[in-house]
């Protein structure tokens, strides 16, 4: 069971091909870095910053905002909440603008590396 | 908690050998699957089967003790293999045959030359085994306490559970990782501990001083010893000394003799001098560091000693069976080729274990079992945790280097055992049958319980050497018997039938003398120990000199038929040559 | 140690009986889940990835189950319990990063890979090399996360059983390794993916209704609650400052190194998660990237959801029990849940905190089992897949003899994590859990995310990437504390150590995206057309012939 495809293209590449130079990809791959890529540095920066204020900025941390609750506390909370919103918000994009158009383009390659694939044979 | 790591080993080992590693065709059978087995791992397989407990234990202990001389050890080990390449690995290859008796049937086309090189494998191999068994009880004693002779018993069990399966030696993949496993479990350890030499400052042996304690350290002598105090010096004994019972006491250990006896533990505060073995003291520093210095008459010992490894290497019966695997000449030559960096890769690390062993476990000196350094050093060097581990991973490895090797050599015994008593039945009855075949497996195998239960016995009752000693003396009894045979009966057309027979006796008598003296109990010093102990530099010119006069003598009595198989092989495959 | 333990309020001898029965109850469920998932196992297909036959709930639940170690569940409780704040900013770093696998990893892996990280690699590479990198790597960090995993349970095992002898505890990690070998060998990924599903349940069940007990304590009220924590953290004589149990400094605000090395694990924990092997074996055991997702998605609610009860459940252990109580029955705090768990059920002589302990207790050796299965069954894949069945056999191999071999390495890596968790109980395992992280951040997370989005990535980039992270990672470790001049490290008594952090992923994380960089400019391109890329870039996107 050799997993890994062939060294040399298997029938059907260019299709692969075709499809990565195709506008409707161009659009697709757009879609998804547009969203993923500036999403997870965003995260990232929002964590580190969080990171950064709970080692450097202890005074800030301590201040209380109501009862014992203090800032500290409120924003590490607001870590879990952004992480459940960005991934809430990440699947309701990708439901609505990737999805139905990754589906389509699967279906259109699939269908063509099929083509190539008999006419090889 | 090393016993875990030794029954794994063991475990493993043996489950193995009985069921045998057989996913799919490339770890099937050896010599069927000769020809899918590459030169690469070829070579890893003969260093797993090679570097046995004299190269893993051994050469540190040896260099601990007696210091730069002994680095020829492990030089002579991998040069042995060239010469044997050089010389003998191809015709002998061509020959057809598989061990050095039908080697020497094929060539001289007698039966006594056979029996007698027959006996002469058995006597080696069981020689080579014996430091093997002896090792792993110095092992097994050293990690866990258990007594000397639970060592021998364990690797003979497993040893025969190996061969009366029939598995290991097949099990090319099995034995290539067993080569990666000692290098592993010595490479790892000595970047850790060269650390920790770092982070202890760096020390070098004194130069004009015998070795010392560094730190406040207790000794446990197991076996009552006489030993020579230098200075006297304050120390705590719990046990006899002299003739005293002390408990836990402090006493003023006066310079001169002292007897310690058995199971007694001495405490030594930082700083003081190590004790030696009455009559045996340790070169100092300046003498420990620089060649031909460390023993007597070192000029003699060291040529004895590389005349031994250069020339032994070829009559070990291990050794030669492996170059079969190899479908052709260039295989055979890139393999000997990875095989000498595999084994100078080695190589390089038993010295350091040797030097820092010299630095941090000197008490070896006192008791003598100065084998033990390698297991030592990562407690007492590092400690914790960690050093524990390590610890465990260097027990692992040299339980590894006493089974393959043992196995390895007990196959061997096993097979020109099991192969010369066939031949006297067959002899006797002239038929066979198939109860007789199945007969046959039946005493192959009685034939490996003989070949692994004799050397365990022995290795109970002789005295015990340093491993690579007894090892030394392996190489010096094939050196003197099977490699004028070898080289003489594929280079010189005058070998005759009783030239062969005297020389082997002669070359192979008189070292196996030798080795019967030592194993008693040689002379403390003189050169009678260093003839005795080094047979080789005398023996090998004597059986040579021996044969080649022999076969002057009887010139009449050249084998018909010699011209054509001393062609045969020297033909490289590529000629096509009519075969008999 | 463990007299200790019972000094602490709780004689564990009286139900031990309770504990062990209800362990061998989950352990005998999920023997019978597993033998018959094992039945049904029949190709590679179903060994590596259960058939890729689990709904994205069912997966999801395992993806938690196998995160969720007892490092996690016992572990930031107790810190909570004894450094408070500090102990929750830990839980934080390991939530957040599951957005980087939801985000970049999960869906393209999931369509562009088979079974193992090393599949994608060698879309794009040369296979045997990238491969047996791809191995070498998982290997590593599996090994060290579950050595963690295995120290920490013998020590945990003797806690909550109250055992003082070691041949008790070490006769519990051989049970606890064999059955683990059970689960990976019979079941294969189906059998202990609903090992994990079923562990996974039991312990948020568990952690629900001791999180509902300790805020019924507290009437709901939050701030009440880290009220009476901080008040009861900071009394008797090694009671801390009630400001910082609140607000952070405790564990990691010492001084500047600490404080360095902090803001080293959060980044290794947020990029780390992303690149370990466990969990990457997961994304495939689902049909579809979509699946992947939804899957991810319902592990960062249940692992959030799980992460925030243990704030309560920490800080209730601090407001209800003495500090000197945790702190003599375990210096890590890591009995604080189940010691809160007795003390929430009723307390002294009670039934119901026997029972509660033992539930509590059950959960943590099932965690122990679960996760540890997944680890072993991770290396175990990726050496029969990568190693065995594409490099050691160059694609030759059948389908049953690459089972066979990955049942084999199961075994052996079992054997060794059974040895381990036997005689390494006092190493310091935390070094271990931040190395696997770091290795798994500075040497996988680059070569994945440069191979599914870098054109230009070639083979040199990722044996340099692969190696140079994980070379970084193991030396500066090495040449830190976690290895000598401490006395919780690996070799007290000497001291080589130069590296002033513990967690060396603020150095080698960068290194390894370095590396990679490096390694390709500077070698030629391999995929002068772009075709390979052109296939893979198409496929990670949307799905083409994915299996």
């Amino acid at each position: 069971m050799s997993t890994a495809p062939p060294t040399p293209s298997p029938p059907g590449n260019g299709s692969y091909v075709r499809m990565q130079e195709s506008e409707d990809f161009a659009e697709l791959r757009r879609r998804f870095r547009t969203f993923a890529f500036p999403v997870t540095i965003g995260f990232t920066a929002w964590y580190l910053l969080y990171v950064l204020l709970s080692n450097y900025a202890g005074d800030f941390m301590a201040k209380k905002l109501f009862g014992n609750i203090n800032v500290a506390f409120v924003l590490g909370l607001a870590q879990f909440l952004t992480t459940f919103l960005i991934a809430w918000w990440y699947a309701r994009h990708a439901n609505a603008k990737f999805d139905p158009e990754a589906d389509r383009l699967r279906a259109v390659v699939e269908a063509d590396v099929e083509h190539a694939s008999e006419d090889a044979r | 908690m090393s016993a875990a790591a030794v029954a794994l080993v063991c475990l493993a080992t043996a489950l193995f050998s009985v069921y045998g590693l057989r996913p799919g065709k490339a770890t099937s059978d050896f010599y069927v699957a000769s020809r899918a087995v590459s030169p690469t791992r070829n070579a890893y397989a003969i260093g797993g089967e090679y570097l046995s407990a004299a190269s893993y234990l051994g050469i540190a202990g040896l260099i601990l003790a007696f210091g730069a001389d002994m680095l020829w050890y492990g030089v002579g080990y991998t040069a042995g293999y060239l010469v044997l390449l050089a010389f003998v690995a191809a015709p002998l290859r061509r020959s057809g045959a598989y061990t050095v008796p039908d080697f020497a049937e094929a060539r001289l086309q007698s039966r006594k030359v056979r029996r007698i090189a027959a006996v002469l494998v058995v006597l080696i191999g069981w020689l080579y085994l014996l430091p093997q068994l002896q090792g792993a009880g110095l092992t097994l004693r050293t990690v866990t306490g258990a007594p000397l002779w639970a060592g021998p018993l364990v690797v003979t069990a497993v040893v025969i559970i190996t061969v009366a399966s029939g598995g290991m030696r097949s099990v090319t993949l099995v034995q290539a990782f067993q080569y990666w496993l000692k290098l592993t479990a010595l490479a790892v350890p000595v970047l850790f501990l060269l650390l920790a030499w770092r982070a202890d400052g760096a020390p070098w042996p004194d130069a004009a001083a015998p070795p010392s304690f560094r730190a406040a350290t207790t000794v446990t002598v197991h076996q009552a010893i006489n030993v020579e105090v230098r200075d006297p010096v304050r120390v705590t004994i719990d046990g006899t000394l002299d003739t005293a019972r002390l408990h836990d006491d402090p006493v003023l250990l006066t310079a001169g003799e002292h007897r310690i006896g058995d199971e007694t533990r001495v405490r030594f505060p930082a700083g003081a001098h190590v004790p030696h073995p009455v009559g045996e003291p340790p070169p100092h520093g300046s003498d420990w560091t620089r060649p031909l210095s460390g023993t007597d008459h070192p000029v003699y010992a060291t040529y004895a000693l590389l005349i031994a490894t250069l020339l032994g290497t070829m009559g070990l019966p291990h050794v030669i069976v492996r170059f079969y695997t190899n479908p052709d000449g260039g295989a055979a030559r890139r393999t000997t080729w990875t095989v000498l960096w595999l084994l100078a890769a080695f190589y390089l690390l038993p010295p350091v274990y040797g030097a820092l062993g010299r630095l941090y476990t000197p008490e070896l000196l006192m008791t003598g079992r100065t084998d033990a350094t390698v297991l030592l050093l990562p407690d007492r060097l590092l400690g914790g945790p960690g050093g524990t581990l390590l610890g465990m991973l260097l027990t692992a490895g040299a339980f590894a280097a006493f089974l393959s090797t043992a196995s390895g050599l007990t196959m061997s015994v096993a097979g020109v055992l099991g192969q010369e008593l066939e031949r006297y039945r067959a002899a006797r009855t002239g038929r066979r049958t198939s109860d007789e075949a199945r007969g046959e497996v039946r005493r192959l195998r009685m034939a490996g319980v003989a070949a692994a239960c004799v050397p365990c016995l022995l290795s109970l009752v002789v005295v015990e050497r340093p491993v690579a000693d007894v090892v030394g003396l392996a190489f010096a009894v094939a050196a003197s018997s099977f490699c004028p045979l070898l080289l003489l009966g594929i280079w010189w057309r005058g070998l005759t039938p009783h030239g062969a027979a005297a020389g082997l006796l002669a070359g192979g008598g008189a070292t196996l003398c030798t080795v019967a003296v030592t194993m008693i109990g040689p002379p403390k010093d003189g050169w009678a120990q260093v003839l005795l102990t080094r047979p080789a530099a005398w023996s090998v010119p004597l059986a040579f000199a021996v044969m080649i006069g022999v076969s002057l003598l009887t010139r009449r009595h050249v084998p018909p038929g010699t011209a054509q198989s001393l062609l045969r092989l020297h033909t490289p495959e590529s000629v096509q040559l009519p075969r008999r | 140690m463990n007299a200790a333990f019972q000094l602490a309020a709780v004689d564990t001898t009286d139900h031990r009986t309770l504990i062990v029965s209800l362990f061998s109850v989950f352990v005998a469920i999920t023997l019978v889940i597993t033998v018959l998932a094992g039945r049904r196992t029949k190709d590679a297909t179903d060994y590596y990835a259960g058939g890729r036959s689990f709904t994205a709930f069912q997966n999801g639940l395992a993806v938690s189950g196998d995160y969720m170690s007892a490092a996690s569940f016992l572990g930031i409780a107790g810190a909570i319990a004894l450094f408070g704040y500090d102990g929750f900013l830990y839980s934080i770093g390991f939530l957040v990063a599951w957005l980087v696998a939801l985000l970049l990893v999960a869906e393209p892996l999931r369509n562009a890979g088979r079974f193992t990280m090393g599949d994608v690699l060698a879309y794009r590479m040369r296979q045997r090399p990238v491969r047996t990198a791809a191995g070498v790597s998982t290997i590593v960090v599996s090994i060290f996360y579950l050595l963690a995993q295995m120290v920490g349970a013998g020590a945990l095992v003797a806690l909550l059983l109250g055992i003082s002898g070691d041949t008790g505890k070490n006769l519990i990690v051989v049970f606890v390794g064999v059955i683990m070998i059970l689960y990976v060998t019979i079941g294969g990924m189906k059998g202990t993916t609903w090992v994990q599903i079923v562990k996974a349940l039991l312990l948020i069940g568990g952690t629900i209704l001791i999180t509902i007990l300790v805020l019924a304590k507290f009437h709901f009220n939050i701030s009440d609650l880290l009220g009476a924590a901080a008040a009861n953290a900071s009394e008797g004589k090694d009671g801390v400052d009630a400001g910082q149990f609140l607000s952070g400094g405790l564990q990691y605000g010492l001084n500047s190194t600490t404080k360095l090395d902090f803001v080293s694990l959060g980044i290794a924990l947020v990029l780390g998660t992303a690149g370990l092997p466990h969990i990457l074996i997961r994304f495939y055991t689902v049909p579809t990237a979509k699946t992947a997702r939804k899957s991810v998605l319902w592990a960062i609610g249940i692992i959030g959801g799980f992460y925030l009860m243990t704030i309560a459940l920490g800080f209730g252990a601090a407001a209800l029990i003495d500090r000197a109580d945790i702190i003599s029955s375990n210096a890590a705090g890591n009995t604080a849940a189940p010691l809160l768990a007795y003390e929430i059920g009723g307390g002294d002589g009670s039934s119901g905190g026997a029972i509660l302990l033992a539930v509590i207790s059950a959960v943590a050796f099932a965690t122990i089992l679960a996760v540890v299965a997944g680890l072993t069954l991770a290396s175990s894949s990726s050496f029969a897949h990568d190693i065995y069945a594409n490099v050691i056999r160059k694609g030759k191999a059948t389908e049953r003899e690459e089972v066979n071999a990955a049942r084999m390495s199961a075994i052996a890596i079992g054997a060794v994590a059974i040895l381990l968790g036997v005689f390494a109980g006092k190493l310091n395992v935390a070094g271990l859990v931040a190395l696997a992280f770091a290795v798994a951040a500075s040497a996988n997370l680059p070569t994945i995310l440069y191979s599914l989005f870098w054109k230009r990535f070639n083979t040199t980039g990722a044996l340099w990437s692969i190696y140079g992270g994980l070379t970084v990672s193991v030396v500066l470790v090495l040449f830190s504390k976690v290895v000598s001049g401490d006395p919780a490290a690996m070799f007290p008594d000497v001291d080589f150590h130069w590296f002033p952090l513990k967690n060396p992923g603020l150095i080698s994380i960068p290194a390894g995206f370095l590396f990679g960089w490096l390694g390709s400019i500077l070698s030629k391109p391999e995929d002068e057309d772009g075709k390979k890329f052109a296939e893979l870039e198409v496929r990670s996107l949307t799905g083409a012939g994915a299996h």
